[in-house]
């Protein structure tokens, strides 16, 4: 069985955490800063209050990350382990490596759903 | 009759003593930096990939409700199931010790319900990991 390649990935720096977004699913990328529209910020997910940082926004969904660059070169996917299949809400899609680093790779729709519905209101 | 038994590769983790069969525990890795998965439960303390795969890191003193773990383990026991690898936390690798078979669960249901035994080593009592069914509950709670 072929491994599934993502070619375009998104690598975005949350405070020392790192999460990974395939490219092609992102429309937009814009600034945000504090006082911004309101917006789920990934932050949350490591129980960090926002700040500043770039707007990632997919099917009307958008998340806040602190910074990102692209990886151009495809990247095979590794899937996700059973035991964190079911973690933030399925929006898990698998694994990148890049230069020794793994990333987790998430679906930023399903993510920024479930940043905005389960943790923003529990920080609030 | 004898009773059966089976090689286990037996580890200590904080005071006590675990036993992993001997044909499912892959290898005794060193730890390297761990990538975290926000909304993993506790005691799933990050991932790491290992010869193309990604293997989830278990603390098995936060899993069974022991202690809070160490900030830095440096070694791991890797366990490998028909459905997946796993890599659980140990202070010190004690060697392989003969252990009998067919020892009751520590507990009717949980993940000491994954836990048999006690079975009698050289080094002491040792709670043997039924390494498949921890798997599975792990995989359910998430």
């Amino acid at each position: 069985m072929s491994a599934v390649t993502v070619t375009g990935v998104l690598l975005c720096r949350v405070g020392a955490e790192q999460l990974a977004f395939d490219a092609n699913q992102v429309g937009h990328i814009g600034a945000w800063e504090p006082g911004g529209q309101p917006t789920a910020h990934a932050r949350s997910l490591f129980l960090m209050p926002s700040a500043a940082g770039k707007q990632l926004t997919s099917e009307a969904e958008s998340l806040v990350v602190d910074s990102l660059e692209v990886h151009a070169e495809p990247l095979p996917r590794l899937p996700v382990p059973l035991a964190l299949a079911s973690v933030t809400g399925g929006a898990l899609l698998g694994f990148v490596q890049v230069a020794g680093v793994l990333w987790p790779l998430y679906g930023l729709a399903a993510l920024a759903r479930h940043v905005r519905q389960h943790l923003e209101v529990e920080l609030s | 009759m004898a009773e059966p038994t089976k090689g286990h590769l037996v580890f200590a983790c904080g005071e006590s003593l675990y036993g992993v069969a001997a044909d499912l525990a892959a290898e005794v890795v060193t730890l390297p930096a761990l990538t975290r998965v926000p909304g993993a439960p506790g005691h799933l303390l990050g991932v790491f990939a290992h010869r193309g795969e990604v293997v989830p890191v278990v603390d098995l003193l936060k899993l069974l409700g022991l202690g809070q773990g160490l900030e830095a383990w440096k070694r791991a026991v890797l366990v490998r199931t028909p459905k997946g690898a796993l890599a659980l936390t140990a202070t010190r690798v004690a060697g392989v010790s003969v252990l009998p078979l067919g020892l009751s669960p520590l507990a009717a249901d949980g993940v000491r319900a994954h836990l048999l035994g006690p079975a009698r080593s050289p080094g002491g009592e040792v709670a043997i990991v039924e390494c498949q069914g921890l798997f599975e509950h792990l995989s359910r709670v998430g």
